[in-house]
């Protein structure tokens, strides 16, 4: 055994240990164990590659954690043996310790990437797949501007041509990979959702080559939508893509064109959002030659934990818990609501920690003006910067009489539960883990 | 009394919420019941410039900053003038470097601005990022403004500055001073949503253009600021327990 392999399993025992310590404390073991391997052995990833006979990595802003959930059970649910970081701890550590867990070898590694790192992990993994699913504004403050995040991701995967991208047609971001040298499959939505159309901030309205306003057609999620420009960069030709799609009876009735074929599959979470998610797993699933019908059935009865949206009882109500972590993202939720008739209460928490991003400059790129005259009864605002949200429903022309500001999330939980009406919380990243415990504990110790 | 905001390529430059500060100059110019009228300064659509009794510039990308030169430099000659001639000029980050006569890159390239004012800027190691608490040098109350900054360029100017830095960085981590003022211009590196959790600039704002245009001193009537307090004192609170070096001492006159 060489020295580089010594390391390696050091690395990987202590990671063990450190892994199966944490969890006999109940601790949140999901990036820990991983930084203690990386430390002790810089190349862990690199050595675990070849423990996976094929890997997929999802990046991008907004739906990574959704689309990654999907292609795995599209990959296990067809026969093969997968490993993923399905909780959405998508940094080197987070994916360290998801193989900390579970060493073994496997047909597939389905892994979510940070858009930040991706370059690292790429070069660390060499997937064999890439899906990417939008760029929005997000932590601007750990990663700079979309611009440099997006020309870096580029840059690392130009110099290698083996990887398939299955990219966003209808993200005009995305669609700069398209001069690449890669394989790529396209997928997208070909027809406006949502017809209640409000005013969003479009990251990026300006043709990436030659600087001129873009034409849309129409928008389906902030800049993501139907583009064109006089130079003639326009949507890439779908692959894939939904060519309609209703939202009844709490899920989507889906159309999906698949070449001269069509698809029809349901899917029970909502938001415009979540149709991308859809199709760019769908797509992923026949670039790997599974057959439609499969895929139809997987994904009609996917459903998975973890607040990107989970939906809690208590007392009768449906409480929902939904991750917001940047402006388009954030304006898709308050859509979701808008268009809930339901009587209902919202809980705001906004962090201020490293994950969420330091600044919160963001949430006045959200459009708070869209539940000025709603049918919600009360707001909470909570979590370290729950003023900042105050301040901004208060210019919102939210009635302020309407709003509770409560810092303490165990107390706003404890109060926003107390209503007797469907329920919206709405936390930031560091705040997600914190709320579901503070629910779940409510729920055992109360009905 | 009326009041027209001009708000400069806010297609382009709107990075970090910088259009909260538009939103907040109109609520609370509207909420005194002052006529506002917000006009977007665009490629597409230019906007009489002269109309204008406030003027926002925010920042933008690099890219987008390179995509609206070539348009914003044909009205160098009547921005200028305009702001010899008094106008209230709110520029923010990258649109606070754009009034200067270069951008030296990281690479070397000079990148050139607008030249209305005599200063330069420098990309150097490390971006300036984090909440930034500075002692302001403008007939406010409170003294104190908080933001937060997120910078690679560092200013060098011999104008009179913003204020203070007592934590974080400013206009270039070094002099300890923060943004520039310029007859009614102010420049500054407080980024996004600026006036949001500082309503007392946003007053002093909407006070000297109301002062300029009507010709005459103006008291604006008082609005109840308990929340954007709360968010103010809150922040600054939370800034000056954070480890690390004070830049200048605190006197006493910053706390409430």
């Amino acid at each position: 055994m060489n020295l580089e392999k010594i390391r390696f399993y050091l690395a990987l025992f202590l990671g063990r240990l450190v892994y199966f310590f944490m969890k006999t404390l109940g601790l949140d073991a999901t990036t820990f164990p991983g930084k203690v391997a990386l430390k002790i052995d810089p190349k862990f990833l690199t050595k675990i590659k070849d423990r996976f006979n094929r890997i997929i990595l999802v990046t991008g802003t907004n739906g990574k954690t959704t689309t990654n959930n999907l292609i795995f059970q599209i990959v296990t649910k067809s026969g093969f043996k997968a490993l993923g970081n399905l909780e959405g701890a998508n940094l080197r550590t987070g994916i360290a310790t998801t193989f900390i867990r579970d060493p073994s070898y496997y047909d597939f590694g389905v892994f979510e990437v940070d858009e930040g790192i991706f370059p690292f992990v790429f070069k660390d993994l060499k997937p064999d797949y890439v899906v990417i699913t939008n760029f929005f504004r997000d932590q601007l403050d750990r990663y700079g501007e979309i611009d440099t995040t997006v020309e870096k991701i580029k840059g690392s995967i130009k110099d290698s041509r083996k990887q398939i991208l299955i990219l966003n047609a209808d993200d005009p971001f995305v669609s700069r990979f398209s001069d690449l040298s890669n394989r790529k499959i396209y997928y997208g939505i070909g027809k406006k959702i949502r017809e209640k159309d409000t005013e969003e901030i479009k990251e990026s309205i300006y043709c990436p080559k030659c600087g001129k306003r873009l034409h849309y057609e129409f928008f389906n999620y902030a800049q993501l939508g139907r583009y064109f420009c006089e130079c003639g960069f326009r949507n890439p030709d779908y692959d894939y893509y939904i060519i309609s799609a209703e939202y009844k009876e709490n899920k989507w009735f889906i159309h999906i064109k698949d070449g001269d074929e069509d698809l029809f599959l349901t899917f029970i979470y909502p938001g415009v959002y979540n149709l991308y998610n859809v199709v760019s797993a769908y797509s992923v699933g026949r670039v790997l030659g599974i057959d439609k019908e499969s895929l139809k059935d997987i994904i009609s009865n996917f459903s998975f934990r973890l607040g990107r949206l989970e939906k809690f009882n208590y007392e009768g109500y449906e409480r929902i818990l939904v991750l917001v972590k940047n402006p388009a993202g954030y304006n898709q939720v308050l859509d979701t609501i808008k268009d809930d008739p339901n009587e209902k209460v919202l809980l705001l928490i906004l962090n201020d920690n490293i994950a969420d991003g330091r600044d919160v400059s963001w949430i006045w790129d959200v459009d708070f003006e869209k539940i000025r005259e709603d049918n919600i009864s009360a707001i909470i605002c909570s979590g370290t910067r729950a003023e900042d949200l105050l301040v901004r429903l208060k210019y919102a022309e939210v009635p302020l009489n309407k709003i509770v500001l409560e810092n303490n999330l165990n107390n706003a939980i404890l109060k926003i539960l107390s209503f007797k009406a469907k329920t919206y919380i709405l936390p930031t990243y560091t705040a997600l883990f914190k709320s579901r415990k503070l629910i779940m504990k409510r729920l055992r110790n109360g009905t | 009394m009326e009041l027209k905001i001009l708000h400069m390529y806010p297609d382009l430059l709107n990075l970090y919420g910088d259009r909260g500060n538009i939103i907040v100059l109109e609520r609370r110019a509207r909420w005194r019941g002052i006529k506002v009228e917000v006009l977007n300064f665009t490629r597409d659509k230019e906007e009489d410039i002269e109309k204008a009794d406030i003027i926002f510039l925010g920042g933008g990308s690099d890219r987008e900053q390179e995509l609206l030169f070539s348009h914003i430099i044909k009205f160098r000659d009547i921005l200028k003038d305009l702001i010899e001639e008094n106008i209230v000029f709110l520029a923010i980050c990258g649109g606070y470097q754009l009034l200067g006569e270069y951008y030296l890159d990281a690479y070397g390239n000079k990148i050139e601005g607008l030249s209305i004012l005599n200063f330069y800027t420098q990309a150097e190691k490390g971006r300036l990022i984090g909440n930034i608490l500075i002692e302001v040098d403008l007939p406010i109350y409170p003294k104190t403004l908080v933001g937060f900054e997120n910078h690679g360029g560092r200013t060098y100017h011999n104008y009179k500055s913003l204020g203070k830095v007592i934590k974080g960085y400013g206009n270039n981590g070094k002099d300890f001073t923060e943004g520039i003022i310029y007859k009614n211009l102010i420049g500054t590196y407080l980024h996004g949503p600026l006036l949001s959790k500082n309503p007392h600039l946003a007053d002093f704002i909407i006070k000297r253009a109301l002062e300029r245009k009507y010709n005459m001193e103006i008291e604006l009537s008082k609005l109840n600021d308990e929340e954007e307090f709360l968010a103010h004192y809150r922040i600054k609170e939370r800034i000056l327990k954070e480890g690390g070096r004070f830049n200048i001492s605190l006197s006493k006159r910053l706390f409430f």
